[in-house]
């Protein structure tokens, strides 16, 4: 089993603010993988530790190791290169506003120099039909991405992504803000793309995990409570879960 | 009880009365200056016509003239003043509001501070030893370094400012994209913003234009001529600290008249501002 990530004694500190303890988790090469739990978990920092995002908070710390297609991000000098092949979706869509439609997916390979012309042009389209965009805005590619409606926007930071030809997706709840509709849309690209890429999605739906993922985690107040193939991690008895959560909760944790 | 809630309603009805009588006193400070310049520099306009924007000041006493050289001098002057603040102080907004934990920002930023608190007489001074005497002559490149040293701090504050004030989510945005950290910044983060630039720009302007102790002594004081570059020359702000106490009536209207275009010019440039900094929305 080749390993997309793996993650060893993760800890994240915001200022004083202890945001991940001691996380420890392997997410699989082609798998999809759900990260469950309640708001403030540290969910979202877990993903922005990946792809070392996290850094971009004011006093942020990271301690422990993280690796992606086996370089360690924060030690190796090849982190770089590793994270070029990192994409990400956000919770809220976030489409650049001062570009347009085609310039928020063409400015990632433009700026890296990875394709220009006609090959931009191709990999714009093929980035907007991967996410399910082609067909809504082929004839208003100049238009600003903020004409765009909230779903449209999310699909289109979806392409901004994918133009990247990354091989790990972050998802950061990324149908939080949508509506059902578009949320099902979403769910049905995520389905389609982990044919080609892994992606990890954020999620606080137990049965969005489900109809997604194969394996996950659930997080509780910055630590670990069950990691493995998503069936086990979801059928966890009552009792074990509340004694994890407890572990997790427990004086000795706790500063 | 009734006592207690009388002296409240006094003392809400007093607070209301100090606050409304000192924004009436500002609105009064303001258009009086609006309305002296106006009613003081306008006939002095009218009077000297299309000449004003050409002729040199007439003889002291004599006729009226006009600030053709004084103008080529202002515009040569801001112009290079904002060329110069705007080519260093954007690059150190920049790295002050995205490096600024580098220690280069860290002292680029105290230097902007400590440049900012010094009184604007004491930078013209600077100047006029460093260049000034070197060069044994007040010139308007002198003029322009010393204005530009006043605008740099705002400027660059300007800048920090307006990139600063990036939601978190496009800065997030920005940097998923697996680009080097100043690409990221040069190519997404200040195009996203070049409203905010702009703005730093304009006020650098505004600053420039309307600072008179940083050119005291280094533009010299010449009305009647344009020499060029390194030759002594002059501002409208420079010629209204000389021509207004004079004792001469055409030279005083003349100093009306700079009044006129000075506070319409600083108006539209703030006019400029105001409009480009409320145009930046995400």
């Amino acid at each position: 089993m080749v390993e997309a990530v793996k993650v060893r004694n993760l800890s994240v500190w915001y200022g004083s603010q202890k945001a991940l303890d001691s996380v420890s988790l392997t997410v699989p090469e082609g798998s999809v993988y759900a990260v469950l739990g309640p708001s403030g978990c540290g969910k979202s920092t877990l993903l922005r530790a990946i792809n070392k995002l996290v850094l971009l908070r004011e006093g942020a710390r990271v301690e422990g190791r993280v690796e992606v297609f086996g370089v360690d991000v924060y030690g190796d000098s090849r982190a770089d290169e590793a994270l070029a092949r990192v994409g990400m979706v956000f919770q809220t869509p976030n489409p650049f506003p001062h570009l347009s439609i085609y310039d928020n997916v063409a400015i990632g390979p433009r700026l890296r120099g990875a394709a220009k012309g006609r090959e931009l042009d191709e990999l714009v389209r093929y980035a907007l039909e991967k996410a399910g965009l082609w067909e809504e805005v082929k004839g208003r590619l100049r238009k600003p991405a903020s004409e765009l409606s909230g779903g449209q926007q999310q699909r289109l930071c979806i392409a901004r992504a994918l133009a990247l030809k990354p091989k790990l997706l972050l998802m950061d709840e990324p149908t939080a803000n949508l509506d059902p509709l578009n949320a099902a849309k979403i769910e049905e690209l995520v389905r389609e793309l982990s044919r080609e890429v892994t992606v990890i999605i954020v999620t606080h739906d137990a049965e969005q995990a489900r109809r997604l993922a194969t394996r996950g985690a659930i997080l509780f107040m910055g630590r670990v409570v069950a990691e493995g193939p998503l069936s086990r991690v979801l059928s966890m008895p009552y009792g074990k879960l509340l004694q994890a959560l407890v572990a997790a909760h427990s004086p000795s944790h706790t500063p | 009880m009734r006592l207690h809630e009388l002296k409240r309603a006094v003392l809400d009805k007093l607070f209301h009365a100090a606050a409304a009588s000192a924004s009436a006193a500002l609105l009064a400070v303001s258009a009086h200056i609006i309305a002296a310049s106006v009613v003081e520099g306008l006939p002095a306009l009218l009077a000297a016509g299309p000449a004003l924007f050409v002729e040199p000041p007439g003889l002291p006493g004599g006729e009226l003239g006009g600030l053709g050289p004084v103008l080529a001098g202002t515009l040569v002057i801001v112009s290079l003043s904002v060329l110069m603040s705007a080519l260093i102080g954007v690059p150190a907004g920049i790295l002050l509001s995205e490096y600024g934990g580098s220690w280069l920002a860290r002292s680029a930023g105290a230097a902007l501070q400590m440049i900012s608190e010094i009184p604007s007489v004491v930078v013209g001074l600077v100047v006029f030893t460093l260049l000034v005497l070197p060069m044994r002559t007040p010139s308007a490149l002198a003029a322009a370094v010393s204005l530009c040293i006043t605008a740099l701090p705002y400027v660059a504050a300007q800048t920090r400012e307006s990139l600063a004030a990036i939601p978190l989510t496009y800065r997030e945005a920005a940097f998923s994209l697996g680009l080097p950290r100043w690409k990221a910044v040069l190519m997404l983060l200040v195009p996203m913003n070049a409203r905010g630039v702009a703005t730093a720009v304009l006020l650098g302007a505004a600053r420039s234009l309307g600072e008179t102790a940083p050119v005291l002594f280094t533009a010299g004081a010449a009305f009647t001529a344009f020499y060029g570059l390194t030759g002594p020359s002059s501002t409208l702000s420079l010629l209204i600290f000389y021509f207004a106490p004079s004792p001469y009536e055409n030279w005083r209207r003349l100093a009306w008249a700079a009044v006129l275009l000075l506070v319409a010019l600083t108006a539209a440039l703030s006019l400029a501002v105001r409009r480009l900094s409320r145009g930046v929305r995400m």
